[in-house]
């Protein structure tokens, strides 16, 4: 009896095992993931990345370079030994993933949504922006096919200028695909859906890129064309931006830092000393009384220089309780700042230098003055009276005086006031630190990624070749 | 040959048992005495001279005579005799009032052709093998008592590497067995199997949520010492080729103790007590306190005071009879300096001496113990047996309210329902768990990230009551706010439990159809359930409203396999044995995560007390494999031996078009001693060679085949998703690993010397691997079939017995030699460095490099190769450059065994040799002002060795560096933490592993007390280390994304030294 049934147990066995199969494809397909997804769903995780990215480089380093803060600890990037930010460069070819994704399911025949393609095309724009003006020559046009058809794994950097003319040419685009009756979309934690105002950013963004390589190449008849006929931003409320929220894990993200990294980032000298000569409270906005000083009636805000070595940063001025911190809308408060993409004031300012270089028509004046009292309001601080008036602030047909006022109101956005100092010298106030590790230069561009080195080196290597040694003081074309 | 070989050692064995007997009737006087005698006969009646009879559990004895008689006086309550003779099965036989015992002796199979487990759980005659496999008994595990099977390994097999975890009891170990073959880190374990049952040795942690990672162990680790038999380690592909795609990397049988010998009841106890103290703790300087500018006082801890913001050592000199106000010092209001909580009117602090505190961070740490009690029932009769074992294992780490708690329940039985018929079932059940175990790696969760960011002032025991008063369970106390945890809050607060429990078990059936054919059917499984409790209390650095986070993990593996045996022996001159089997596993393993990283009320921690949204991560896999296989052993005479082995696989995780592979093996062995008649007087005994050439399949992971959208956490009520950024593929084919081996086994002076060296060349191609992209093509990984990766190596190991006297002292050595070399023979198409991991070095794979190569930035250099400085700071070179392999040079194991008697001593030296590995410890503690090199020109300054360029970029013009810079800045600089080649430090080492004295008590001690083989020892492990730093354990391994990485100390918990002694009787 056992003979007969063991025999057969075993038979069963043998056969199940070589022919059964058929439900292997069952077994291997992944329950927890989708292999497909809506739009919507891309573009919260794109704004979002993209927006809080930007905001967490402002804070780290774009405040630090624009000398709109100054380092009191852990010091090298703030004396320049600045290295590759692979962080931000992995972020944003990352993000163009999934904003190469919307625009693909954007594009699909059977169901075209022009506003999602649109809005896909403007983060696209916003991005290589920011890689090209903190590298130089960047992968662009080979770049974000690993899973195209004929997939590219090692793409040819594009030289900067040509990446500007894509950006320029994609932004045009999106003009065309965002009209206000367009189809709907969801997952907008930017503008919650409002097409029109899509649409002024797309205009406005234009203006910034044409501003930027305005000393390279001609840009006034196509600035024209923007201010004369295209919307852009009117007011504050067509800000840019994602509001934080008050509950983790989306506030903002120094809230929920040690206080010991919070505090590393003080008021620098240089700010101090700006705001302080023109009497300006956003210093009480942005920053607070020293600690030996907070709650007295003396209380004073004092700044240190940027770029200190450990030890003299963390001894300046008699130590740490003698220098101002941020202030408690930067850390005490979950959401009281904002992830800025582009404010309305920075265009005035744009629009004023555009003016005042003659580029546009109008009057540069207007455009400053505009600039200055949306920042103001932007920061809910009033503006004192008579500041505009006063030395220093008043209009004087110089970029000097508008690139001023324009970097104080680009405190916290970005590295904006940084590219505004590398392409105009102003504020002019901004110096390497007295222990800088960069021969008193001020870096002008991040290194390339090491794994440029080890994953893409040919292309890598021909683009050093072509724009120059792959350190912090190269000139890019931009620059050059 | 058999009777050859008895006959030989028939003579060596005569005198010594002569002069045996001799020293034995000296130890006379037992009171009350009777008279056996007898006659000792083997299978055919011929008497047999020489034989021991000995009164059981003792020396006590006799031996026969040239006519096979003998005659021993023993005492009353002398019970049973033992007739044992080399050769032959050990009788024991009950006296029963009986003056006349005539015994029949019956040939030992076992003794004579050493019979050793190989795959499948087939026990084959060791010289018949065609591979090399090492044997270890389970008593030398428990003997020296570690409670990690892994780590009781080292040092002990030719060909396998250990490093041990550093976590305490139940930390993680990583094996592997002759190099690393894969490109993946956590791919590299052996596979373990346990009564024929594979079994999970991964290791999982899971940062995430802001928690560093947690060493909960490996899977392996788990497997009660006491309950092993033995362990045969299967260490090349041919030997594993039965196992398949999991054998690649060798495998590690365990076949666990059964009743099998014992007659009627019997009951064994094992207990052991260990203590632990950390090995080695970095050297710290004593001369400067916390602070900066040499100026500090304590304010806030905040910044409110004097640099007490800073949490670093660059503060006043101490000991200088100075009083400084720190958090400490008592306050006008009566409370301490550090109750600075706003609600708190603390006062004024007063100033207290500021003095040194040497020994601080060795006060933080207690004296571990772990505490193993084994109680193992055994019983049989002639239909079956069985054995019930319970083990409890209690541990205390070195670091405070850590700890685990193992306990173990094995039953094994065995019942031959009819002749042919027989039935084996054997169940383990593992109920682990802990109420902490530490964070590992780099963040404040790590206990030993304090430790870099210190204060020299700070007595261990101020921080001890570490709330603020009134503020309990709300605000911690400490010595500062800006960036840490009180140490004590972290341990006793900041708690990662988990409870785990696990059943490993299988039953199965055998049955005869004749005496030539059998057949095996077998079914088992490995699953367990584990839940991890992360808690955080309110005012933790990272957690200010505290966090509640549960891990939960279920995994299942289900093998059931069947094996059809048929041999025969065709003539005298040759026989063979045909197996066919197959094999069906089922995989199951699901994840989920839920957490709430903030509370509404303090101390309660349960997801209803959220305070914000719950987090979750979920993941459910699936995956199996069918095979089936057959294989052939033939042999010639006893003398010439063939395996040949072939099997097919089916795996779920291939495409539909690729799933299917086949791999054979063959080996061959060639007794040359008996081929070539070396005459029995000869100084060679035995000599044998073997070769063999063998292929081995693997698949991979679940869900590699097509790609898919991870979800995101929903930014308030918006939903995210993101395109995985690896890129899948559909077109994957199986790896395969080939593998030749040639070796010898030599033995001389009738065995007293054996020599056993394998050579091995393992080959491994189509590795399935992610491979890493650049990032600017949209995605981060690959997943590819891609490179070839080649182990070469020797194994030589020896065993000797220098001293076997007749008065019982006996000396035995083994040395086991290991040397391994991982080549990257290529990668893929134009690609030549492959990124295995940046754990704050890059280990890389390049074409023509080493696997195990470490590559970071150090210092530009000038032409004469001197340290480039400007402005007096050395000036930093990005490009990366190779900073050493972690792997040894060799390695190298001297095990010693003395016996005398009642008396055993036994130690084992492990060298290591070569290989370097990195201290983030010593980087970052050298940045901070810790480190005992830091107090050096501390105040006046330092100029740095080499030299500064006083010419242009273009033509440089080098002189000696002349440039004063501060103490503090200078090592900053020199010592920050992206400068990896300062922080390489040579991996060599020799450890004194383990040492062991243990004495028999003589059962005649007890009278009638039914205890027997009383063995008390006093053991220790990791007595002694020599490596070139005096910080840290080089043997270290740091954790980075749920895998055990290799070559980088990252702020680890010291490894510990033990001792403790052992007790083991039965009745």
């Amino acid at each position: 009896m056992y003979h007969k049934i063991l025999f057969w147990c075993t038979i069963t066995l043998c056969v199940s095992l070589a022919s059964c199969t058929d439900d292997f494809e069952d077994i291997n397909t992944n329950p927890n993931r989708p292999e497909e997804v809506s739009a919507d769903l891309l573009l919260a995780k794109v704004l979002s990345t993209a927006a809080n990215e930007n905001a967490l480089e402002a804070w780290n380093r774009g405040n630090i370079a624009a000398q709109h803060t100054a380092k009191i600890n852990f010091t090298d990037f703030d004396r320049y030994l600045w290295e590759n930010n692979t962080g931000y460069w992995n972020d944003l070819y990352g993000n163009l993933r999934d904003i190469e994704n919307i625009a693909t399911i954007a594009r699909d025949e059977a169901n075209p949504n022009a506003s999602h393609e649109g809005v896909a095309l403007v983060m696209k724009a916003w991005s290589y922006a920011e890689l090209t003006s903190l590298w130089g020559d960047i992968p662009f046009i080979e770049a974000i096919q690993g899973r195209a058809e004929e997939p590219i794994l090692q793409p040819q950097y594009t030289p900067q200028s040509e990446v500007f003319a894509g950006i320029l040419e994609d932004l045009r685009t999106a003009n065309n695909l965002l009209q206000t009756s367009g189809p709907a979309i969801a997952g907008d934690l930017i503008f919650q859906g409002d097409l029109a105002k899509w649409k002024k950013f797309t205009n406005s963004l234009r203006v910034r890129i044409l501003m930027r390589i305005a000393d390279k190449q001609d840009v006034s008849s196509e600035l024209q064309e923007i201010v004369s006929s295209l919307p852009l931003m009117e007011s504050n409320d067509d800000n840019a931006l994602m509001e934080y929220l008050s509950s983790q894990p989306n506030t903002w993200p120094i809230h929920t830092f040690r206080v010991g990294s919070f505090d590393e980032y003080r008021l620098s000298l240089t700010n101090e000393g700006v705001l302080r000569d023109l009497d300006d409270p956003r210093l009480f906005r942005w920053f607070r009384p020293t600690d030996r000083t907070i709650g007295t009636e003396g209380a004073i805000y004092a700044g240190m220089p940027n770029g200190l070595s450990e030890n003299n940063a963390s001894t300046f001025n008699g130590g740490a309780q003698n220098v101002s911190r941020c202030s408690r809308i930067l850390y005490e408060e979950p959401n009281s700042v904002d992830a800025v993409l582009m404010q309305y004031a920075e265009l005035q300012f744009l629009l004023a230098e555009a003016a005042q270089r003659g580029f546009i028509s109008g009057d540069a004046q207007t455009y400053y003055e505009q600039g200055v009292a949306s920042s103001f309001d932007y920061w809910e601080v009033s503006m004192p009276g008579g500041y505009l008036s006063q030395s220093g602030v008043a209009y004087d047909n110089t970029i000097e005086t508008i690139i001023n006022q324009k970097w104080l109101a680009l405190f916290l956005n970005g590295y904006e006031a940084y590219y505004d100092h590398r392409r105009t010298g102003f504020p002019a106030a901004i110096t390497p630190g007295p222990d800088n590790v960069n021969s008193d230069r001020v870096p002008v561009r991040y290194l390339y990624p090491d794994d440029q080195q080890t994953l893409n080196t040919e292309n890598y290597q021909a683009a050093i070749a072509r724009q120059g040694e792959d350190n912090i003081n190269t000139q890019m074309w931009l620059l050059q | 040959m058999t009777s050859e070989k008895v006959s030989r050692s028939q003579c060596f064995k005569n005198a010594a048992n002569y002069v045996l007997l001799c020293l034995l009737s000296l130890s006379t006087a037992l009171a009350q005495e009777r008279t056996i005698e007898g006659k000792v006969m083997d299978e055919n009646s011929e008497p047999v001279p020489g034989v021991n009879v000995l009164v059981k559990g003792t020396a006590q004895g006799t031996i026969t005579d040239l006519d096979g008689q003998y005659r021993l006086n023993v005492g009353d309550d002398v019970e049973t005799l033992l007739f044992s003779y080399v050769g032959y099965e050990t009788q024991e036989v009950d006296i029963n009032n009986q003056s006349t015992i005539n015994v029949n002796l019956a040939v030992d199979a076992q003794q004579l052709g050493e019979v050793i487990v190989t795959a499948l759980g087939v026990e084959r005659e060791t010289k018949a093998l065609g591979y090399a496999v090492q044997e270890i008994e389970g008593n030398t595990l428990t003997q020296a008592r570690e409670p990690n099977l892994l780590n009781s390994l080292s040092g002990r097999i030719a060909g396998v590497q250990i490093t041990n975890g550093a976590s305490g009891v139940g930390s993680s170990s990583r094996i592997t067995i002759r190099g690393e073959n894969s490109l993946v880190p956590g791919n590299n374990s052996p596979l373990f199997v346990v009564d024929g049952i594979p079994i999970s040795n991964e290791t999982r942690s899971f940062r995430s949520e802001g928690n560093l990672e947690t060493d909960y162990g490996n899977g392996a680790a788990e497997i009660n010492p006491d309950d092993i038999a033995n362990i045969s380690v299967l260490k090349g592909a041919s030997a594993s080729a039965l196992y398949g795609s999991r054998g690649a990397n060798g495998v590690v049988l365990i076949t666990t103790k059964s009743g099998k010998g014992q007659q009627g009841i019997g009951v064994s106890v094992n207990s052991t007590t260990t203590f632990e103290r950390p090995l080695r703790i970095p050297n710290y300087q004593n001369q400067y306190g916390q602070g900066a500018g040499f100026d500090f006082a304590f304010g806030d801890g905040f910044g409110a005071g004097v640099n007490d913001n800073i949490d670093e050592s660059w503060g006043p000199l101490m000991d200088q009879g100075t009083s400084i106000a720190q958090h400490d010092s008592p306050t006008t209001n009566g409370f301490r300096g550090g109750d600075s909580h706003p609600s708190i009117d603390r006062g004024d602090i007063t100033p207290t001496p500021w003095t040194s505190a040497p020994n601080n961070i060795d006060d933080f740490f207690e004296t571990g113990y772990t505490l193993t009690n084994n109680v193992a029932l055994t019983g049989a009769n002639e239909d079956g047996n069985f054995r019930l074992s319970y083990t409890n294992l209690t541990s205390e780490g070195i670091l405070p309210n850590t700890d685990l708690e193992r306990n173990t329940v094995n039953l094994s039985a065995q019942y031959n329902l009819t002749d042919k018929l027989k039935a084996t079932a054997s169940v383990n059940y593992i109920a682990s768990g802990s109420n902490n175990r530490p964070n590992n790696s780099y963040g404040t969760e790590n206990i030993m990230y304090l430790w870099v960011w210190f204060g020299r002032q700070i007595e261990m025991n101020s921080l001890e009551n570490y709330w603020q008063p009134g503020l309990e369970g709300v605000q911690q106390y400490n010595y500062n706010y800006n960036w840490h945890d009180n140490p004590y809050f972290t341990m006793f607060e900041n708690t990662n439990g988990f409870d785990k429990d696990r059943i490993i078990g299988n039953v199965m059936v055998t049955y005869d159809f004749t005496d030539n054919l059998q057949l095996m059917l077998r079914s088992g499984t490995d699953f367990f359930n584990e839940l991890r409790t992360n808690r955080r209390a309110f005012s933790t650095q990272r957690y200010p409203f505290g966090q509640y986070r549960e891990d939960k993990i279920f995994f299942e593996e289900r093998n059931t396999d069947f094996l059809l045996t048929y041999n025969k022996e065709v003539s005298q001159d040759f026989d063979f044995t045909l197996r066919f089997g197959g094999n069906r596993r089922d995989l199951t393993d699901r994840y989920n995560r839920v957490s709430a990283n903030q509370l509404s009320i303090p101390e309660v921690y349960n997801f209803e007390n959220s305070r914000i949204p719950l987090a979750t991560t979920q993941f459910d896999q699936r995956k199996r494999v069918n095979s089936l296989y057959g294989f052939a052993n033939f042999g010639y005479k006893g003398v010439l031996f063939l395996d040949i082995t072939g099997r097919n696989d089916w795996s779920s995780t291939l495409p539909q078009d690729n799933n299917s592979y086949f791999y054979p093996s063959v080996s061959a062995s060639a007794i040359l001693t008996d081929i070539f008649k070396v005459p029995s007087s000869s100084l060679l005994s035995f000599a044998k060679l073997r070769a063999s050439w063998a292929q081995v399949g693997n698949d991979t992971d679940p869900y590699q085949l097509r790609n898919v959208f991870n979800f995101q956490e929903p930014f308030g009520s918006t939903q995210r998703v993101t395109e995985s950024s690896i890129i899948a593929n559909s077109d994957l084919k199986p790896e395969r690993q080939t593998s030749v081996e040639v070796g010898a086994d030599l033995r001389f002076f009738d065995g007293r010397l054996q020599l056993d060296a394998t050579y091995y060349n393992t080959s491994s191609e189509n590795q399935i691997l992610e491979l890493p992209v650049d990032i600017t093509s949209g995605y981060s990984r690959q997943v590819i079939n891609a490179g070839e990766i080649r182990n070469r190596g020797v194994e030589v190991m020896l065993n000797a017995t220098p001293v076997e006297l007749n008065n019982g002292l006996r000396w035995d050595i083994n040395v086991n030699y290991t040397r391994n070399r991982s080549e990257v023979v290529s990668l893929i198409e134009d690609l030549d460095t492959y990124q295995i991991s940046n754990n704050y070095v890059q280990i890389l794979a390049k074409e023509g490099g080493q696997m195990g190569d470490m590559y970071g930035t150090g210092f530009q250099q000038a032409p004469d190769g001197q340290t480039i400085y400007e402005n007096g700071f050395p000036v930093r070179d990005n490009n990366l450059r190779l900073l050493g392999n972690y792997n040894p040079d060799f390695m190298m194991g001297f095990y010693n065994t003395i016996t005398y008697r009642n008396f055993n001593f036994g130690f084992l030296f492990d060298w290591r040799q070569g290989g370097v590995v990195k201290s983030r410890t010593i980087l970052i503690g050298g940045t901070s002002g810790m480190m005992d090199f830091t107090a050096e020109s501390r105040e006046n300054g330092l100029v740095g060795i080499g030299v500064k360029n006083i010419g242009s970029d273009e033509n440089p013009e080098y002189v000696t560096n002349d440039v004063i810079v501060s103490g503090r800045d200078f090592y900053w600089s020199r010592y920050n933490r992206g400068n990896e080649e300062i922080g390489m430090y040579d991996a060599s080492f020799v450890k004194l592993r383990e040492v062991r004295l243990g004495y028999r008590i003589p059962n005649e001690v007890f009278g009638k007390v039914p205890v027997r083989n009383f063995q008390v020892s006093v053991v220790g492990r990791n007595l002694a280390l020599w490596t070139e730093n005096t910080h840290f354990d080089p043997e270290v391994i740091s954790f980075n994304g749920g895998t055990v990485v290799p070559g980088v100390e990252d702020l680890a918990t010291p490894t510990t030294r033990s001792v403790g002694f052992n007790i083991s009787f039965e009745f």
